[in-house]
This record gives C-alpha cells, sequence and structure tokens, in this order.
C-alpha cells in the first residue's frame, strides 16, 4: 500500500475510534503511517482497556443469561461500539452462538468497530457462510479498510467464503489496504485463476493500476509470474 | 531527545508516551487530539453506565438479583 493510502486508511480507523469525521483529524495525515498507527494503537488500548472491571463484569454476568438473550442486549441496548469493546472478553463459543442470532447489518456494524486482534478467538470461529454474509454487507458499504484488518484473523475456509461474496472491484480494494500484506499469497492461493484475471481487468480500467502493480511485490514468485503472465496477454489481445 | 512537554496531557490521556512524530503539531491540534480521546473515553463509561441500567430491563425478574450480585 502507498504511503498516501496508508495514511488514509489510518485516519479512517482512528476517527472511528474516536468517533469524529476522518475530515476533523485531517490535521494528522501529514504525519507518517508508521506514526498514527502507533497512536491508533494507543487510542485502542485505552479505549478497551480503560473500563475493563466493569466489561469484565458484565461478561461475568451475561454468562448467567441465556445466549438470546445477551445477543438481544447486545443489539438493542449496548450497540455495536460497546458489543466490540466485550466481543473480545466473552467466551468464544457464547460469542459465536451469539452472532448466529444476531442480524447481519449490526454485525457488520460490530466490526467496523471492532480491534480484530483483541477478538481474534471469535472470528476464527465464525462459520464461513456468516462470514460470507458480513463480507456483502461490507462490500456493500464500501468497509474495504474494516475488511483489510480482518483477514489474517480468518481461517482459509472463511477468506474462501469471503471472496466468493465479493466482486473484483472489492477483493482488489481490499488486497490493498490489507492490513497484514504477508497474508496475501495466501488469500490469492485460494482464489480461482479467473477471478486474478478480473482483479487485473479491473485494475488496469480504474484509477488503482499503479497500486495494484505494488501488490506484485507481496506475492510469491509463481503468483507473481503467473500475473506477469496475464498482464502480457491482456496487452497482446488489445494491441 | 527532550520529551515534548506540549504533549503531556495527551501522555495522561493515552496512559502511553505518544508517537514523537506528534511533536509536528501545533499547540492547537495537539490539544484537539488530547480533547478527542478523553471525550471518547468519556462517552465510553457514560453510554456503558446507561447500557447497564438499561439492561436491567431485559432481564428476567429471577435472574436480577443474582446478575447485580455479579455486577458490584
Amino acid at each position: 500500500m502507498s504511503e498516501a493510502l496508508e495514511v488514509r486508511a489510518e485516519l479512517l480507523r482512528l476517527s472511528r475510534l474516536l468517533r469524529r469525521e476522518p475530515d476533523e483529524l485531517a490535521y494528522l495525515a501529514e504525519l507518517p503511517s508508521v506514526a498514527l498507527r502507533e497512536l491508533r494503537e494507543q487510542v485502542t488500548a485505552v479505549l478497551f482497556d480503560s473500563h475493563a472491571t466493569v466489561l469484565g463484569k458484565l461478561v461475568a454476568a451475561s454468562r448467567l443469561l441465556p445466549v438470546a438473550l445477551v445477543a438481544q442486549l447486545g443489539e438493542r441496548i449496548f450497540g455495536a461500539t460497546l458489543s466490540a469493546r466485550v466481543a473480545g472478553r466473552l467466551d468464544p463459543e457464547r460469542a459465536v452462538e451469539m452472532a448466529d442470532r444476531l442480524p447481519v447489518p449490526f454485525l457488520a456494524d460490530v466490526a467496523t468497530e471492532l480491534d480484530p486482534r483483541r477478538a481474534s478467538d471469535v472470528i476464527a470461529r465464525i462459520p464461513p457462510d456468516r462470514v460470507a454474509a458480513v463480507s456483502r454487507e461490507l462490500t456493500a458499504r464500501g468497509e474495504f479498510v474494516t475488511m483489510g484488518s480482518f483477514v489474517s484473523h480468518l481461517p482459509p475456509s472463511s477468506i474462501a467464503a469471503a471472496v466468493e461474496a465479493m466482486d473484483a472491484a472489492a477483493m482488489l480494494e481490499v488486497a490493498i489496504v490489507l492490513e497484514r500484506k504477508d497474508r496475501l499469497p495466501d488469500v490469492i492461493a485460494l482464489l480461482e485463476p479467473g477471478r486474478v484475471e478480473e482483479m487485473i481487468a479491473f485494475a488496469a480500467d480504474s484509477n488503482l493500476a499503479e497500486e495494484a502493480l505494488g501488490l506484485l511485490d507481496y506475492m510469491s514468485e509463481a503468483q507473481r509470474a503467473s500475473v506477469m503472465r496475464m498482464l502480457e496477454l491482456r496487452e497482446r489481445r488489445s494491441a | 531527545v527532550a520529551k515534548d512537554v506540549r504533549l503531556a496531557p495527551l501522555r495522561d490521556q493515552l496512559r502511553a508516551e505518544p508517537p514523537a512524530a506528534l511533536s509536528r503539531l501545533t499547540g492547537d491540534q495537539i490539544r484537539d487530539l488530547t480533547v478527542a480521546v478523553e471525550e471518547a473515553r468519556h462517552r465510553q463509561a457514560e453510554e456503558l453506565e446507561a447500557a447497564g441500567e438499561a439492561a436491567f430491563a431485559l432481564v428476567p425478574r429471577l435472574l436480577r438479583a443474582p446478575v447485580r450480585r455479579m455486577l458490584r
């Protein structure tokens, strides 16, 4: 990802945490992305750990209640932000059961507020079809930065289900803002060659061509060679 | 390297040393960022308290006493 895109992604994550519009924090855009990331992680730690005692008690009390009721409380009373703060503290099995009962738009809301690193166990256990449904919703909202943060916490079966639910444009947008680029070869390996071609075609016709070419650096040698062959073929066809 | 004293209130809010690059910001910008973090923490505390109380209305009466005990 280019430094400018990296900065934009970090500003989006930070503004969401602070519940400010990204424009209100525009003065941070001159700072290096690495500093913004560090700042965002500090803010995340403060917000997720600030009320640790209360959140811990809430989770303990929730064990006395049926999962269906806890899910209902999450959606109707606590809302997406507080649910996201609590998610990583829940017993993973119960959290997955809850996710199964909650409407997809609410799960998408929670996903945008969640620090995936703090709920990795839960995210990894969510069934692939549910991941696909939430991916579809996030794609419709253009939440590519959120999706890019989740990829490294998903097992291959869920990544496969998610990419199946996305079109070439969304896949490229997510790949560009992927938080852990070292997972890119694993993601590409899950794609049918036809889907990679679709991404290349979209990249070539969009203003993301340069960013897309940057992704080659993170691919395996075989994947890079394969993409280069596709590019050559495309050029020959259009010549 | 001497610490930027202008970052002290932000350091208190973050409970950590802010990235050194933040020294490039103006005083007003640092203050705005500090207020944003402070407001986010306060808002979360208020929302947590309000949600905790509101949740009781949906908890079956039989379970309210044990739930309340867990929350003390």
